[in-house]
């Protein structure tokens, strides 16, 4: 690293010498990583592009697309799954018409992704949508959630 | 010096006194509220002590309404929200408080009266505000079909654990058997204490292992004491604690530093979120008198992404420690200073791996790295580094305060003490307990889960790197575990019915594993897929001859080729199933499912006596049930349309749907 | 003078320079282990298992990497024991899960570690289709080993780089900072490829992409 550009680095207060960190508040301030934004974090810490896109793709978190207007997670925990969630996420996959290996519906309305435990195992099968918890869903209340959701907007 | 008159100061009063009595005072006194101090301030422990006595045991009411993430998802925060804009009139006060552990019994309020009295309301909604708003104002017991329990204070006016109470009147049973085996020493503050106070926390007995520490104990006598107690990770691995600590203690590495592991990746399992948003102060407090021991200046606390209400917790917990000078420059007046950063991760199973978590720091991708080097001789940026879990570090302020006698006082010889696990699968009563090591099963599925005798069929503890084991009744200790072929992981324990597949639990596990492999090694990924494609081709009818033994080799050939800890263990669901339910797979051989579970080889039926209430009809998503014309067997199901969703058979209030693969049905359950 | 160290393989003893790795110290003694991410200018990886050895640990004998292993004195290993050769045969199996390889020399090293009863049999379709449905991405042809990603790194390039984890990982090529409008051509990962799968340069070779 160039000299000045070190002393700059040791001046940042340790929390934000942690790329992950950084990484995690573009994601929460855009909701998705853009690739304009690796390229300046790749120039201000001096670490090659490719290994942010490396960093970037091997979270299940981070998202390199903007997501859909309404963020839907269903939880593939043990005790998630062994209470239906596979049920809940194929009706919602049917519901939204997801194509094959698309996460967001194509009219932009919602993203479903998968979870892997949120720790609310008491509340088995759980869908967390735009970061609030359903619990106890069952498949056939599915559609009504949606319904719900698009008189939101 | 501060002296005591400046702990009236309202600045520096407003850390240390909840929202609601700030406000009062604020509206009380006629004063110009001063602008808060801009350093940290040395507060003497008693102090703070006797401003979390004020509200622990004041005059008024206190309740606490459960707010962790359980409590929220079952609709806690308008339950709080509610009571909390209620108009008192200086009889009571509601707190947001973490979760007791008895997480079925959601949204749970508990409130304690002046006569040191705490009534615990479970499943409480709209209908039952009335009668809490009664009990909190007037006290005594209005009967309810709400109120659980009622427990008081041993010795009035000391509440410094779960274990300061006893239950004087239950009214639901099962709430006293979810608690009566339980030995909450390191979770005795959930619940009861405000996660965002510190003065509570320092009132509960919070910080005075520390205070011991640095004033009283010397670093050896520290070390000793976590070796003589036998403390072992309880993160999965059981490594002994004070082993870690020594390798980095006796390293001629003047820069140490300690990592705390909230990665808790297990499915199933949150001990680590419940302990960080219930009492995240006890953790600190360990995180500091492990960084004290090893000699290091710099903590981090690696949490997971998904756990966002923890973090917040986490970073308010360290703020109001570093203002009164818990954490930071100087702590407790003494010579030891400590900085506390949390990174949070971006969701990656393998990042709670120790070196994998290291690469993540260092800004790589997480590949785990081969070891030796341990991380505790050379690891973040090469110095020598503890990386210790939550709950293990939960531990080190109990220890330090009572002994290690008292420690090994409970568990068994080669595990000793208590440990946190979460219950959570097909029993009534779900939620984390804390019980000693060596518990038998069976105390845990049927008394404190609750679960109906024979409707167990086997328990799977550990998670995606654990087993699926036969239920029966053993001792839940390290060694017992490894010698069934399981691994005690972190303490998930997922007690499983006869509806449940083995063969498709194996599935989702080796799926899972092979989703969140770092992909270095190629008998890890790659074999791990092929392990999956062979289940998937049993668990939908499509399995050769042949395939057994091809599944029993990869099993047997990933963990010996894997470099890391995820490889070596990601086929125990495999290998244990393999063992123990051998005629499943067979069954799935011939296409059938015995748990009557796999779509593609069940089929749905609606038998006599049906009573055409057609709400299986209007349930329907596919129109798979169709009206025929006749005078009997009206409603049918048709197997082309027929999508196995199960809504049908959770609609029929007449038991009208059968289920069945082959000879196996679900009347069988 | 090099210091020397004495090892026992398949019963033989053998005097080899101290400060190396079994693979490296069997090399000089002619001895050739399968080895498909290993390579002399790059630091030791570890990810193709097919390395393995056994050594003699206490009482028992252990399966352990031969890259990553360091000699030692008194150090007694075991190179051909159908343990060995199984595990050989099922790493080898994922790896030909790619096929077709560009460079033949490679396949067919590989399926000759492949044991004969599996060879022969052909496989169930049912499986090929379970696998399909479930790989994430299947590059034919690149078997995933790292060898351009690290040599691209050595050389200082840093063009390269593995996207994803488990089923879904592959390899991306990422151009930098603008100005660096092509890679520069210098062919080191062709190079190394043990499977010829990059055959002009990376950017042509290697498809996938984060945006």
């Amino acid at each position: 690293m160039s000299e000045k550009l070190e002393k700059k680095w040791e001046q940042l207060p340790e929390s934000d010498k942690q790329l992950i960190n950084t990484l995690n508040k573009i994601q929460e301030e855009l909701g998705y990583i853009p690739h304009y934004r690796l390229t300046e974090l790749a120039e201000q810490s001096e670490v090659p592009e490719s290994q942010l896109h490396g960093l970037v793709s091997f979270f299940n978190c981070f998202r390199s697309r903007p997501p859909g207007r309404h963020k839907l997670l269903v939880c593939y925990g043990t005790a998630c799954y062994a209470k239906g969630a596979p049920l809940i996420n194929d009706r919602l996959a049917d519901e939204l018409k997801l194509e094959d290996n698309a996460d967001t519906s194509t009219d932009g309305f919602a993203t479903v992704d998968h979870v892997y435990c949120v720790g609310a195992c008491s509340q088995a099968p759980l869908v967390v949508v735009d970061g609030q918890i359903n619990g106890k869903l069952k498949s056939y209340e599915v559609p009504i959630l949606l319904n719900k959701l698009r008189k939101k907007g | 010096m501060i002296g005591r008159s400046q702990l009236k100061c309202p600045a520096v009063h407003n850390y240390m006194v909840s929202k609601s009595a700030w406000e009062d005072k604020k509206k009380k006194a006629e004063f110009e509220p001063y602008k808060p101090l801009n350093f940290p301030v040395h507060i003497p422990l008693e102090s703070l002590a006797s401003e979390g006595k004020l509200t622990l045991y004041g005059s008024k009411s206190r309740i606490n309404v459960g707010t962790a993430a359980c409590g929220r998802a079952a609709g806690a925060l308008n339950i709080y929200n509610n009571l909390e804009q209620r108009d008192w009139n200086e009889k009571a006060q509601v707190f947001k408080t973490g979760c007791i552990g008895a997480c079925y019994a959601e949204p749970l309020v508990n409130i304690r009266t002046a006569d040191g009295k705490h009534y615990f309301y479970g499943r409480v909604d709209t209908n039952s505000m009335w009668r809490i708003i009664r009990t909190a104002e007037e006290g005594g017991t209005v009967s309810s079909p709400y109120l659980w329990a009622v427990a008081r204070e041993r010795q009035p006016d000391l509440l410094r654990s779960f274990e300061d109470l006893e239950l004087i009147k239950v009214y639901n049973p099962g709430f006293d058997e979810f608690f009566r085996p339980q030995v909450r020493r390191i979770s005795g503050r959930c619940g009861l204490v405000d996660p965002e106070n510190i003065a509570e926390y320092v009132a509960m007995g919070g910080y005075r292992a520390l205070q011991q520490a640095l004033f009283k104990l010397s670093k050896r006598q520290i070390i000793d004491m976590i070796g003589a107690s036998g403390l072992r990770g309880r993160g999965g691995a059981g490594f002994p604690t004070a082993d870690k600590v020594n390798m980095a203690y006796e390293s001629p590495d003047p820069v140490r530093y300690v990592i705390a592991n909230a990665d808790e990746g297990d499915p199933g399992a949150y001990m680590d979120r419940a302990l960080l948003e219930s009492d995240p102060h006890s953790v600190l407090e360990g995180l500091i008198i492990s960084a004290l021991v090893t000699g290091a200046s710099q903590a981090y606390i690696f949490v997971r992404h998904e756990y966002p209400l923890a973090v917040q917790v986490l970073n308010k917990a360290i703020n109001s420690a570093r203002k009164v000078r818990l954490v930071g420059d100087n702590i407790l007046g003494s010579s030891f200073s400590l900085n506390i950063t949390v990174v949070e991760s971006g969701g990656a199973f393998v990042c709670g791996e120790e070196t994998s978590m290291l690469q993540v720091m260092k800004g790589q991708r997480g590949e785990p790295q081969l070891r030796p080097p341990y991380p505790a001789s050379r690891g973040f940026r090469e110095h020598p580094t503890v990386i210790d879990n939550v709950e293990t570090l939960a531990n080190i302020p109990w220890i330090i305060l009572n002994g290690a006698d008292a420690f090994r006082a409970k568990g068994t010889e080669k595990s000793p003490g208590t440990k946190i696990f979460c219950l959570a699968g097909d029993i009534k009563r779900s939620g984390f307990i804390e019980v000693p090591l060596g518990t038998g099963t069976k105390v845990l599925v049927e008394g404190v889960g609750g679960a109906v005798k024979d409707s167990v069929k086997a328990l799977h503890i550990g998670g995606p790197s654990g087993g699926i084991v036969p239920y029966r009744d053993f001792p839940l200790d390290y060694e017992t575990v490894a010698s069934a072929g399981a691994i005690m992981g972190s303490g998930g324990l997922v007690p499983l019915s006869k509806k449940r597949c083995m063969v498709d639990m194996a599935r989702h596990m080796t799926n899972f594993m092979a989703s969140e492999s770092c992909g270095k090694c190629n008998i890890c990924r790659g074999g791990l897929l092929e392990l999956e494609a062979r289940l998937l081709a049993l668990t939908i009818g499509r399995g050769y001859p042949g395939i057994l033994d091809e599944i029993e080799e990869l099993s047997k050939c990933i963990p010996q080729i894997s470099l890391c800890g995820l490889g070596k263990t990601a086929a125990n669901p495999v290998t244990t199933t393999l063992t123990y339910f051998r005629d499943e797979y067979e069954a799935h051989l011939k296409g059938k499912c015995p748990a009557v579970s796999c779509k593609p080889l069940i089929d749905f039926e609606i038998i006599l006596p049906c009573k055409e209430c057609h709400a299986c009809y209007s349930v329907c998503p596919t129109g798979a049930v169709k009206m025929r014309a006749g005078k009997t067997d009206r409603l049918v199901v048709d197997p082309e349309l027929c999508i196995k969703c199960w809504a049908c058979y959770e609609t029929c209030p007449f038991d009208s749907i059968k289920i069945c693969s082959e000879e196996f049905s679900c009347k069988n359950w | 003078m090099q210091e020397l160290v004495e090892i026992t393989v398949d019963g033989k003893n053998m005097a080899v320079s101290a400060d190396t790795t079994v693979l490296q110290a069997l090399r000089e003694h002619d001895i050739y282990l399968p080895a498909l991410c290993y390579h002399p200018h790059l630091e030791a990886y570890g990810s193709c298992g097919l390395c393995l050895v056994e050594i003699l640990n206490d009482d028992n004998w252990e399966t352990k990497h031969a890259c990553l292993l360091k000699v030692k004195d008194g150090l007694q290993i075991r190179t051909d024991t159908s343990e060995l050769r199984l595990l050989r045969s099922w790493a080898a199996k994922i790896f030909l899960r790619h096929r077709p390889f560009l460079n033949h020399k490679t396949e067919n090293f590989l399926l000759n570690l492949v044991q004969d009863e599996i060879k022969e049999k052909p496989e169930d379709e049912n499986l090929t289709k379970c696998i399909k449905d479930l790989s994430g991405y299947m590059t034919e042809g690149c078997i995933l080993c790292g060898l351009c990603v690290r040599m691209c790194s050595k050389i200082g390039k840093h063009h390269l780089t593995f996207l994803g984890k488990g089923k879904n990982l592959r390899i991306s090529f990422v151009r930098g900072k603008s100005g660096e409008t092509s890679c520069g051509n210098c062919r080191a990962c062709c190079h190394v490829c043990p499977a010829g799968f990059i055959t002009s340069n990376a950017e042509q070779a290697f498809s996938a992409k984060l945006y």
